[in-house]
């Protein structure tokens, strides 16, 4: 069994779905469709019995432009540009939960005056923990791992964040790609996401995806209760996950 | 206690003019039909509601003077028949309005849209007038042309045959929604029945299926034929169109008629099983099973994009056109009609009042939008400042 992080799809779907209704004042009308468009194809994957695997991506695209995410004058207006891609596989155990075990949730912070330049970025990892091993799209490793594994690739953690480069890995709490996305909406307008969730029409839907949002949190950061108990604990949160933490 | 299906097509015309010979051009094969002259008989409502109609059709126009207090057209005398089958609990099938001169509802507000008026003729827009008229459809009277007269026969059959089936399905104790779906004639045995029927939920489908005591008989059945000739049919969700085929799949509607006349490809035929052959297809263009087009998108969005054309050609089994827009959507125009496919970037979502919320929002053109106000307070307020859209 591979593993991961272990989630419902419609939880997911529904939480980029109430982001996608939310956001007009943060996505253009272009990316909230490309959203819609991701959170679709994973129900309809998801509602055929007999697909297993599903490379889950959205292309990227870019946020509204803001200076909203620090105080003064001259701020430099800036926008993010996101995107994700999630191998996932579907539980045999339980066929209405999927696992993603290889993956990222990608957000590049751009200035609008030189958009074709990396102005900060994160790139949030999702992976089963331990040897790095690259999956091919029906899920099998496409590399033979030899005699000695430490040769290849190197450990990652289950759920980390990498800032511009391969490192540093800092784990993190936040891993789906409707979290991430929201965290990049709150850098880029710290005040006026909360007033636009509030005010908007989805609001409704929105309360549930923060209270599915909170459940995926705490779920996560339950995970590291582990560590309590091990003599290297940094050590232990580069190992392979024994089960997937399940977003419940 | 349900219909017979197989028993004979029972119709009512209530016109000021047509004699049977006019009325029996347009009459499918099996059909028993009376036509009542408004003019002659002054019992006609109390002569003929309690029959066991499948389908009453009342033209509109009875040159009569509507300053007298008396019925003097075809959507006065429906007023009149609900009124009827309010105090007697009777059981009505679909009404259809039926004239000859569709501009007639030119000044009349549609249900779907801005508050504005027709402005002309109701073909096309059949689904946002039916509701304010309280009749499940209208039709225009073919002028003398033989194809025009079978086009019409087809409909005037289609609404009768839905609505046996309705009635044979759904019985009188209300309709449930495993009535809903036998109704629909889902496709069995497809891989996307369960999406399909997960968005038949959503739909939102009349139900009010009690198995304790009969239904309230005013609109029992007719229910069911009004959801799908208003709602369902009309607007994208449960089902699309042909736009919406041809958008998601990137080819043009040329090759769609190709790839699903003579499937080649397990693809195509799963395709073409998707195309929806139940009650009210006549009355539309073609429709499609949502659920049946997300999944050959899905198979489309995971094919290698570096030779689109020959990768699509391969799955369909035959050569194909791509559409040549990038990010296509398909864009609505004023009249609330499905016109062209566009690039996204050109486009708006827009949220129409009366639009059921359980559909796909439909776009409209950016420059459609900033020609008229009532247009542009449609769209969300932070995409019409960023577009410059001004109210």
């Amino acid at each position: 069994m591979k593993a991961g992080i272990k989630f419902q799809p419609a939880g997911l779907c529904s939480s980029l779905q109430a982001i996608a209704r939310t956001s007009s004042q943060q996505i253009d009308q272009k990316g909230r469709k490309e959203l819609e468009d991701a959170a679709s194809r994973f129900l309809t994957v998801a509602s055929i019995p007999n697909r297993t695997h599903f490379l889950w991506k959205c292309a990227p695209f870019a946020t509204r432009a803001s200076t909203a995410y620090k105080a003064g004058e001259n701020t430099k207006r800036v926008f993010a540009k996101f995107w994700f891609d999630w191998s996932c596989e579907r539980s045999a155990q339980d066929p209405d939960w999927w696992i993603v075990y290889n993956g990222s949730v990608n957000v590049e912070f751009r200035l609008e005056n030189t958009p074709d330049e990396i102005w900060s970025k994160y790139h949030i990892d999702v992976c089963e923990g331990g040897l790095h091993v690259d999956y091919d799209g029906n899920g099998n490793p496409s590399e033979e791992l030899g005699d000695n594994p430490a040769e290849k690739g190197v450990r990652h953690c289950f759920s980390h964040i990498h800032v511009g480069k391969n490192i540093p890995r800092i784990p993190i709490l936040l891993s789906t790609p409707p979290d991430v996305l929201e965290m990049a909406l709150v850098e880029l307008w710290p005040i006026d996401w909360k007033d636009t969730v509030q005010k908007t029409r989805s609001s409704e839907s929105m309360k549930q995806h923060h209270m599915r949002q909170r459940r995926r949190i705490f779920s996560v950061s339950r995970s590291f209760n582990a560590l309590l108990s091990r003599p290297y604990p940094l050590l232990a949160l580069h190992e392979r996950l024994p089960e997937p933490i399940v977003l419940s | 206690m349900a219909k017979e299906v197989n028993e004979l097509m029972k119709v009512w015309v209530i016109d000021d003019k047509w004699t049977r010979d006019d009325a029996q051009k347009i009459m499918p094969d099996d059909t028993e039909f009376v036509v009542s002259n408004v003019n002659d008989d002054p019992k006609i409502i109390s002569g003929n509601s309690e029959k066991a109609w499948d389908l009453i059709l009342v033209d509109q126009n009875f040159q009569k003077d509507p300053e007298l207090l008396s019925v003097f057209d075809g959507s006065g005398f429906v007023a009149q028949l609900h009124a009827v089958a309010r105090k007697k609990n009777l059981k009505l099938p679909p009404i259809v309005i039926i004239t000859q001169e569709p501009d007639l509802f030119a000044n009349e507000v549609p249900a779907v849209g801005p508050n504005r008026p027709l402005n002309g003729g109701f073909i096309g827009r059949e689904p946002q007038l039916a509701p304010v008229l309280d009749v499940e459809w209208l039709l225009a009277k073919p002028e003398a042309d033989r194809d025009q007269e079978e086009v019409t026969k087809g409909q005037v059959y289609d609404l009768i045959s839905s609505f046996k089936a309705a009635s044979g399905i759904v019985g009188d104790n209300g309709i449930s929604f495993n009535e809903t779906i036998e109704f629909l004639r889902l496709p069995s045995g497809e891989q996307w029945n369960e999406r399909a029927i997960s968005d038949v939920r959503r739909a939102l489908p009349p139900i009010s299926h009690n198995p304790d005591r009969p239904d309230n008989p005013n609109r029992g059945p007719v229910s069911l034929i009004r959801w799908l000739l208003h709602s369902a049919l009309p607007y994208p969700g449960l089902f699309v169109s042909d736009f919406y085929v041809s958008a998601r799949l990137g080819i043009d509607r040329e090759s769609l008629d190709k790839i699903v006349s003579n499937p080649q490809t397990e693809w195509a035929r799963q395709l073409a099983q998707a195309a929806y052959s139940g009650p009210g297809q006549k009355l539309f263009s073609r429709r499609w099973w949502t659920a049946g087009l997300d999944l050959a998108a899905l198979t489309v969005f995971e094919l290698d994009r570096r030779d689109i054309q020959k990768s699509l050609s391969d799955l369909a089994g035959c050569t194909v056109s791509l559409i040549e827009v990038a990010d296509p959507v398909v864009v609505w125009n004023e009249q609330l009609v499905e016109s062209e496919i566009v690039e996204a970037s050109a486009a708006v979502p827009v949220t129409p009042p009366g639009w059921p919320a359980e559909c796909i929002k439909p776009w409209m053109l950016i420059s459609e939008v900033k020609k008229h106000p009532w247009l542009g307070l449609m769209v969300d307020q932070a995409d019409a400042a960023e577009l410059g859209i001004q109210l």
